[in-house]
């Protein structure tokens, strides 16, 4: 018996002993500890890493965020509505018939690499993107430069050593604004010529960052870049971890092991604030969770069916549950913030009784089935995809629909949806808060619902081709009065952006895009 | 030299298996619905733009050309590039695998040897308040989740008693010269014991909740094999012989009870090498697990097939290991 209790009394010892080592040891540690004690090393913690860092070729979440520290473009964003000003361009002109964009370039500009930044770079990184027989070209999977500007842009000519040249196939009004987008940002040609195929482990621009270390699924650094041409942000350096799962992300900063966390759910957001330590940061995010209706599908092909819907489901009521106050009810399919809104829509209102009027006047008295597809997991404009969907049945069921709510992991609904394979189908976009990106690469070509009217096309199309901006809004304003007429879709929230940082950090930006922006970030 | 024929049987069984697990794999990720393109485009995922990324990355050809394309690459060690990373697959799981390998033989060792020592005591004091506490504690080993008892050993350790940190393999602006990947081999290579501290420190948790699920395991197998062989006729000679009972347990018994716990514990290393994903998940970190993991969300099928592939290897080889142990264990066991 005795033998037995101090084997025991051995193992709880050293168990014991083990612990207080730890807690004697970490004493030191956290002394030597560059988290919350140095003030120039700044930490963020976010649930995803970056794929690649070759800002011509990123689009993922995870990477956006640096590419506004390693890289610049030709012009930036001066406000959140994306009002443009000089950064590697001094000054710009637009041509008498609008095609012609010249940019003169600001001269002493260094890449990190040592090489000079000019005009020979910019036509580079164009026409690496551009052309499809430049001997850098494919050197990404999917890229958002091609995306925007690959059908608008004719020719990129540099005219001197400092001045450069854009021609554009026709007129094209969001140009100037995708300008300052991390997709058209400069990158160094002789780095790309260096490293070829291995450039996106080894980014090379001129941002006041460079890159330090790239550990994948643990962590990005980056640190000041000595010749950096404006004046230096005050943080020395950045770490990017990353942290995938949501409450130990919170704990990380709750402990003053990172200084910021970018993503909090909606049930944190009550302790957060709470925490006299931390503050939210918070920016009413350009992204929209909507229903995709199919219009080819029985009965959804129906406007009275459709509005039957929308009168159907009390929407304040759904935000509110499913987005705790971290979101706004969606009326059109741009949010609020961004220009050209119409702001004279007046949502369907809650109304079951008329929706059964409706339903019934359609032929559909005694309601119908309905598959409700929605994902599996939070995407950035939705926490509880689930939750969402679930809600939307309920209100449905009452009045006399028979709905069934079909969760699929995001591959899988992706793929059912470009496939035109459902009825309702929950999904959402981000995107650039410009109104193009909504009303065109939403509305026409990025949903697959079989509703493309000629008429929005063409209002798009004359939007597009002008740079008068009360033109444009009238059209955008038009555009939404259709749809929203058409009740084509099912506008349901926009989500915040949002991210939590230590008290004593200053100046921690989130842009509409939702990118973590610490240019002018300091401690206090 | 029958010994050497079985070995080198044993191994030559690895291709047959290692061909069909592929095939199976490849069948399996091709037949659930989604595909690469759709995932990296996702809410951009039109008809247009899908068919046109299928195209570039060669996933347009039909299924066994691409099967037999990407087996034959294999054949010559080169398991493809990973569509999501565009690194290599091998590569990619070397990296992952040093931090997946602290964890498992951390974790083991720990269970192992503790889980050994309790299972014995309990076989030993059979039906006493010991024997009680141990099967309670085994019960409640296995029954928590492990995501629940990280998030509630962080909340402990971390946030209220500030003892360990919260997450990650190594504090962030440590400098480190990695030689095995290991760190804490590493740290002693290189004589540093700032890094060893540290490293040990990010280690403790994520091991210790790995240790709690896998000893409430090896508490009862060695328990029951213990009580099995505590009731053979040589152990009942040996008390009769006047000898004492923890020689006759810890002596006579306890080699021959162990065979089925090596058994088990041999495949517990090779499952937690495959990946610990809750674990890895909670505790941020970089192992085979999550790659596992994001790599079937993002449907990488270069990557998933080598991992699989990787696992199937790991499972082979413990097996041939712990068959080895067998014949070392019971000298009557011969090959």
């Amino acid at each position: 018996m005795r033998g037995k209790s101090s084997l025991f009394l051995m193992v709880f010892i050293s168990v014991l002993l083990a612990f207080s080592v730890f807690g004697c040891a970490q004493e030191e540690a956290v002394n030597g500890d560059p988290a919350g004690q140095e003030d120039d090393i700044f930490i963020v913690a976010r649930g995803t890493d970056a794929v690649t860092l070759d800002t011509n070729w990123a689009y993922y979440e995870g990477e956006i965020d640096l590419m506004y520290h390693l890289y610049e473009g030709l012009v930036e964003y001066i406000d959140d509505d994306l009002n443009v000003g000089p950064s590697l361009a001094t000054e710009w002109s637009n041509s008498e018939d609008g095609t012609v964009w010249t940019f003169k370039l600001r001269e002493g500009v260094k890449f990190h690499d040592g090489t000079d930044f000019n005009a020979d770079a910019v036509v580079f990184t164009y026409e690496r993107i551009l052309q499809e027989d430049h001997p850098y070209a494919n050197m990404g999977d999917w890229s958002y430069l091609d995306y925007l500007l690959g059908d608008v842009i004719a020719e990129v000519k540099a005219i001197d050593d400092y001045t450069v040249e854009f021609t554009l196939n026709n007129v094209f009004s969001p140009f100037l604004t995708y300008m300052g987008l991390y997709s058209q940002f400069i990158i160094s040609p002789t780095a790309v010529q260096e490293y070829g195929d291995e450039f996106y482990k080894n980014p090379v621009g001129t941002g006041p960052y460079m890159m330090e270390e790239w550990k994948s699924e643990e962590l990005t650094s980056m640190v000041l870049f000595d010749d950096y041409w404006d004046e230096k942000p005050a943080i020395e350096k950045i770490i990017w971890k990353v942290v995938p799962d949501a409450s130990t992300r919170m704990m990380e900063l709750q402990t003053g092991e990172v200084h910021a966390i970018k993503t909090i759910l909606p049930e944190q957001f009550e302790v957060l604030t709470a925490d006299p330590d931390i503050n939210i940061v918070r920016m009413a995010g350009a992204n929209i969770f909507y229903g995709s209706i199919n219009h080819d599908a029985e009965p959804l092909g129906d406007v009275r069916v459709r509005q039957a819907l929308m009168h159907a489901i009390d929407f304040d009521k759904l935000v509110e549950s499913v987005y705790e106050g971290l979101g706004t009810r969606a009326i059109n399919p741009m949010p609020p913030t961004v220009f050209g809104f119409n702001d004279d829509i007046v949502p369907y209102a809650y109304d079951p009784e008329r929706a059964k009027e409706l339903l019934a006047e359609a032929g559909y008295p005694d309601g119908f089935d309905l598959d409700i597809h929605t994902l599996s997991t939070a995407r950035v404009y939705i926490g509880r995809p689930i939750d969402a969907a679930e809600i939307v049945a309920d209100y449905l069921r009452a009045v006399g629909i028979n709905p069934t709510v079909v969760v699929n992991e995001a591959a899988t609904h992706f793929a059912l949806i470009s496939s035109y394979d459902y009825q309702l189908a929950f999904e959402g976009w981000y995107d650039v808060a410009h109104p193009n990106n909504f009303m065109r690469a939403l509305v026409l070509e990025g949903m697959t619902n079989n509703y493309k009217p000629q008429e929005l096309w063409d209002l798009s199309d004359m939007a597009n081709a002008t740079n008068d901006m009360e033109l444009q809004e009238q059209y955008y304003r038009e555009m939404q009065e259709i749809i929203h007429n058409d009740a084509s879709m099912m506008p349901v929230a926009h989500n915040d952006y949002t991210a939590a940082v230590a008290g004593n950090v200053v100046d921690f930006r989130l842009d509409p895009i939702g990118n973590v922006i610490l240019l002018g970030t300091y401690f206090e | 030299m029958a010994f050497y024929r079985y070995i080198i049987k044993r191994l030559l069984i690895v291709i047959p298996t290692l061909i069909g697990a592929s095939i199976v794999v490849f069948l399996l990720i091709h037949i659930i619905p989604g595909d690469p393109v759709t995932v990296m485009l996702g809410e951009r995922a039109t008809e247009a733009a899908r068919l046109a990324l299928i195209e570039k990355m060669g996933l347009d050809q039909p299924m066994h050309i691409q099967f037999i394309n990407w087996f034959t690459a294999a054949m010559k060690g080169d398991f493809g590039t990973s569509i999501r990373t565009n690194t290599a697959v091998l590569d990619e799981i070397l990296t992952r695998l040093a931090a997946t390998m602290e964890l498992a033989i951390g974790s083991v060792f720990i269970a192992a040897s503790a889980g050994i020592l309790i299972g014995v005591t309990a076989a030993r004091y059979r039906n006493t308040i010991i024997d009680q506490m141990a099967i309670g504690f085994s019960l409640l080993g296995v029954s928590i989740p492990i995501f629940w008892l990280g998030m509630m050993m962080i909340f402990l350790f971390a946030v209220v008693l500030g003892w360990l940190p919260v997450s990650g393999r190594l504090s962030l602006g440590l400098s480190v010269n990695e030689v095995t990947g290991l760190y804490l081999i590493d740290a002693i290579l290189t004589r540093n014991l700032k890094f060893f501290i540290d490293a040990l420190r990010h280690l403790a948790m994520p091991v210790l909740a790995l240790a709690t699920v896998y000893l409430a395991l090896f508490v009862r197998v060695t328990r029951s094999s213990m009580l099995e062989v505590l009731g053979e006729d040589y152990v009942r000679t040996a008390r009769a012989k006047g000898l004492k009972m923890n020689i006759v347990v810890f002596k006579h018994a306890l080699k021959n009870a162990l065979i089925p716990v090596v058994t088990v514990i041999g495949l517990s290393v090779a499952q937690l090498l495959g990946g610990a994903v809750l674990t890895e998940t909670v505790f941020s970190w970089p192992g085979i697990g999550r790659l596992l993991i994001t790599s079937i969300g993002f449907r990488d099928y270069p990557m998933i097939q080598g991992i699989v592939l990787f696992v199937v290897l790991v499972f082979i080889v413990i097996n041939l290991v712990v068959d080895l142990i067998y014949a070392y264990l019971d000298p009557r066991i011969r090959y």
